[in-house]
């Protein structure tokens, strides 16, 4: 080889389904021109659970608990959509208490979302003590969770036209300290995110997603509120937010780093959410009964923790649905992550993967 | 929510005005009409979401719209990939393998076409998962229910070709894969097969061999394996001549099975039809011991089927005395050479498995009072099917179970010193170890023991085939090939004592690599056609309220004094009531 050469080597390097970064089963093949990546194909589908196709054999009562299912970490948010898309067609009122209670426990989901989300950041970029240090405070979730309905993940407390369980005032005087106690903890942890030099330096510029580009990848939620546009479904105003005077965290620095901000800023939000939620609530019944079969189409979007989830619900009037589509805010995002990762080397890849939250049991409807 | 109807022509001018009005992408959601697939774009613009419809024949292609919004290839491919549509032009095209679990093709989310209900998905079905030969057990029993008892028979001939014998004699380890089994009683799959049969008037069928191949296969011994070999070897057009040692054939169907489970002209009557079927020579009377002459005949390949005749010993002390029959020469006695042995009043049977259990009902048949069963374990370990233990118990035979015989006393009567066994931790196998009790000896005087404690293989050594320790011959355990070219083994001469349905297995697999050696395709592989027999699913709650149809038998006392058949099979009635029971475990809807 003479001096002075230049060789562009294109050589292949998948990533997944079984790696230590990202334990889920999704594979990236990436491309590389020398240490540049020029291109990434995705490649999903490795553990398809057919739920779109379960939820038509199922009695449409049932789909609740097998939607709650799809996901580990938004579960309630998922059992709630589908709720809503039903109770949109059958014309069912949920009560007002129903309301602020599935808002509640929608955004502790995104609180203990967030904060394991946050844990398994820094973890990628070598952070392992602040790993440890973020999923001990969630633990104050998961308490939470479980002294409200016995689990610490799975709640399954809602239900078509309402909620399954209530709280009473001790719970209630329990929410407002446990979330006090965790603000302060959040108090002591954000400043090393947001000021530690060696965070900046492995995130600040990296996984750049263009704020013009971002309607036409199609991605959803904190990922694109970090390229400083404010599109969050909770401004629809569904369940109790609009009660709530809700507005979404944007930074627009387009990079990880500006998405991990939003996070950040989301858990003090969702503290401050369940706050109001509990000083505004009202007394009153918690399940309004449905009793007519699903007729006619409907969607529903809400934000989950990591976007926008769509259900796109349509019944014939049987207790069995016609079709039920599912697209989880990851799905969403894939295309947008496939842009976002060329022109990176391989030790980026880590933290501008995670940078999206992806969560690839959600994809595998 | 906005809807736009769209047709093919006009759905890009929609995209463009979309594009340009910064809409974002959401997904696709494709919805099943029948003859047509609705396609629905979602979009979102402002805070609206505008649905851009469109429908579209199954099987016309369409165009991606990846050209104008790249986001969409993920809903496109899992669009292709769940309603087996086409899309050209995608910029990333997983060819319809985008979802990669096995099993993506099926769940697919087409629905049936309106009128008829053919499943979707079809299973093997419990039941024939666990028949060894992998018999259709689905397909016939609703042939049953449909009142088609010829159709059912030649279902079961497809993988098993004796279902009038089997009808009586098999094991049915279908009925313990039923899952009926939990909550009532099993379908009687047997007795479906048996009906199947009983209802032609001639068990002789009229089918058509394939054109000849000029080939010629031997096959030595006329048991269940050989038949079966025999019968499909002939069916696909070679020319088959079986040689059988005995004057008639069934090997050990017709040696060791009582004549009050098969009759002999039920089953001489069956396998001759399938020797006529197929265009079988038989040839009784005649022993082979050199495998080299039949070669030298001019036979191409040869199935060896001898089964397992050796009766294995007792290591105890007497047991050669004059009164201490083997299991195996009592029954050949009595089902080959009509005789009636003089057993006396006691008899004592040694072992616990099918043919021990015979030897006993045998005995209480020919006159013996006080018949008793010796096994040195429980009745859990028993190898004995329940049914026939049960049967055995009804007609007054006793059971004593922990008792193993340590010595035997020539005189008159006999001695029989047992020793009493407990059970231990179970061994590598899983079966628990006996181990014996000091000084718990018993003594048990009878006139006649009979030693029923299982069979072992000896081939001539003239064969010159390759054995293993206990004697059966080593094959191929794929292709059934022994170690000499041109020479296929199988059935209990392979295995050791097995089953009827086990051997059945075995002959069908050596005959379908027989004809591949001898330039065929070999026999059709077992499969789920899932155009076979369209039916309307059956309600859930029609079928809890089915019971299940008892079993009608030979009265107590007509039974011991003969040996005409005990169970006596269902009429039309009671076959289709019980077929119609089936939970159809391999149907989805």
């Amino acid at each position: 080889m003479n001096e002075g050469t230049v060789v562009n080597v294109n050589t292949v390097i998948p990533f997944g389904p079984q790696h230590p970064v990202l334990p889920e089963p999704v594979q990236l093949r990436f491309k590389f021109e020398g240490e540049r990546i020029v291109d990434v194909v995705p490649n999903i589908g490795y553990v398809h659970r057919a739920v779109e196709r379960a939820c038509e054999l199922n009695d449409y009562k049932r789909n609740v608990t097998l939607c709650e299912r799809i996901c580990g970490i938004c579960n309630f948010m998922h059992a709630m959509a589908y709720c809503e898309s039903i109770e949109m067609i059958t014309d069912t009122e949920v009560p007002e208490r129903a309301k602020y209670l599935r808002t509640i426990w929608s955004e502790l989901g995104r609180l203990q979302s967030h904060l394991l989300w946050l844990g398994l950041f820094v973890d990628s970029i070598g952070f392992e003590s602040l790993f440890m240090h973020l999923w001990r405070d969630r633990e104050i979730v998961l308490r939470l969770n479980e002294k409200t309905a016995g689990h610490r993940i799975q709640l399954s407390t809602c239900t078509i036209g309402g909620v399954k369980k209530d709280m009473d005032d001790r719970l209630i005087a329990e929410y407002r300290s446990s979330l006090a106690e965790l603000k302060k903890r959040m108090d002591n942890l954000a400043p090393v995110f947001v000021k530690d030099r060696g965070v900046q330096a492995r995130l600040v510029g990296k996984g750049i997603l263009p704020k013009n580009k971002t309607s036409l990848l199609g991605a959803v939620g904190p990922t694109v509120r970090g390229s400083g546009i404010p599109q969050d479904m909770r401004t629809l105003g569904y369940e109790a937010y609009s009660y709530l005077d809700f507005k979404p965290v944007v930074y627009d620095m387009e990079d990880a780093y500006s998405r991990m901000l939003v996070r950040i800023g989301e858990i003090y939000q969702s503290i401050d959410l369940i706050n109001r939620a509990l000083n505004q609530m009202p007394n009153g019944p918690i399940l309004q009964k449905n009793t007519v079969f699903p007729r006619g189409t409907a969607i529903t979007r809400i934000e989950q923790p990591r976007g926008e989830l769509f259900y796109y619900v349509a019944g014939n009037g049987t207790n069995k649905l016609e079709r039920c589509r599912i697209r989880t805010p990851t799905l969403a995002n894939i295309p947008a992550l496939v842009t976002m990762l060329v022109d990176h080397e391989v030790a980026d890849i880590p933290p501008v993967l995670l940078s999206v939250d992806p969560c690839v049991a959600c994809t595998e409807r | 929510m906005q809807e736009i109807l769209t047709d093919k022509a006009s759905i890009f001018a929609e995209l463009d005005k979309l594009r340009a009005e910064d809409a974002r992408f959401l997904t696709i959601t494709v919805l099943d009409l029948g003859k047509q697939l609705e396609v629905i774009y979602h979009f979102e613009k402002g805070r609206e979401v505008i649905n851009l419809k469109m429908r579209t024949d199954k099987e016309e292609p369409l165009s991606s719209i990846t050209g104008v919004y790249s986001a969409a290839f993920i809903a496109e491919n899992e669009a292709q990939d769940l309603f087996n549509l086409k899309i050209s032009g995608l910029n990333v095209d997983y060819g319809g393998r985008m979802l990669k679990v096995e099993s993506a093709s099926a769940t697919t989310l087409l629905k049936p076409v309106v009128g008829e209900c053919p499943p979707i998905m079809r299973f093997f079905g419990r039941c024939r998962e666990k028949c060894p030969a992998m018999v259709n057990v689905p397909k016939y029993v609703r042939q049953t229910a449909l009142g088609d008892p010829e159709g059912a028979y030649n279902t079961v001939i497809e993988q098993a070709p004796l279902p009038a014998i089997l009808g009586r004699v098999c094991f049915a380890p279908c009925e313990e894969g039923c899952r009926q089994d939990k909550n009532d009683k099993p379908l009687q799959n047997r007795l479906l097969k048996r009906y199947a049969a009983d209802a032609l008037s001639s068990l002789k069928r009229d089918v058509k061999r394939m054109e000849p191949t000029g080939k010629k296969v031997a096959v030595v011994g006329a048991g269940p394996s050989g038949i079966t070999a025999a019968f499909y070897l002939g069916m696909l057009g070679h020319s088959v001549t079986v040689y059988e040692k005995l004057e008639r054939c069934g090997g050990a169907m017709f040696v060791f099975i009582p004549k009050y489970r098969l009759p002999r002209n039920i089953l001489e009557a069956e396998v001759m039809a399938r020797f006529e079927e197929a265009g079988v020579k038989l040839e009784t009377g005649v022993e082979i011991t050199n495998l080299d002459a039949l070669f030298k005949k001019g036979f191409d390949a040869i199935y060896v089927g001898t089964g397992a005749w050796k009766s294995m010993r007792l290591m105890v002390e007497g047991e050669d005395s004059p009164g201490v029959l083997e299991c195996v020469n009592f029954l050949f006695a009595v089902n080959v050479h009509n005789e009636r042995p003089e057993l006396g009043d006691r008899v004592a049977v040694i072992g616990g498995g099918n043919g021990a259990v015979d030897a006993a009902r045998m005995a209480k048949r020919l006159g013996s009072k006080d018949v008793t069963i010796f096994y040195r374990r429980s009745r859990e370990e028993m190898p004995a099917t329940p049914e026939q233990v049960e049967a055995a118990m009804e007609e007054g035979v006793s059971l004593r179970f922990l008792g193993s015989p340590v010595k035997i006393i020539p005189s008159k009567p006999l001695k029989v010193i047992f020793q009493n066994m407990r059970m231990g931790e179970p061994d590598e196998s899983g079966r628990r170890r006996f181990v014996p009790i000091e000084g718990s000896e018993f003594v048990v005087e009878v006139d006649t023991v009979i030693k029923a404690i299982g069979q072992a293989v000896e081939i001539p050594k003239d064969f010159g085939l390759r054995v293993d320790k206990a004697g059966r011959i080593v094959v191929n355990e794929e292709t059934y090939e022994t170690s000499v070219q041109g020479v296929w083994a199988g059935g209990d001469a392979m295995t050791g004592p097995t089953s009827v349905i086990d051997c059945i297995k075995d002959g069908r697999i050596a005959a379908s690599y027989i004809d591949k050696y001898l330039g065929g395709k070999g026999l059709p592989q077992p499969s789920i056609d899932l155009g076979e027999l369209v039916c309307k699913p059956c309600k859930s709650s029609e079928i809890l309220e089915r019971t299940p149809v008892p079993t009608r038998v030979l009265p107590m006392a007509e039974r011991i004094k003969s040996f005409d058949e005990v169970e006596l099979g269902f009429s039309k009635e009671e076959a289709t009531k019980e077929a119609n029971r089936c939970w159809r475990c391999d149907w989805n809807e």
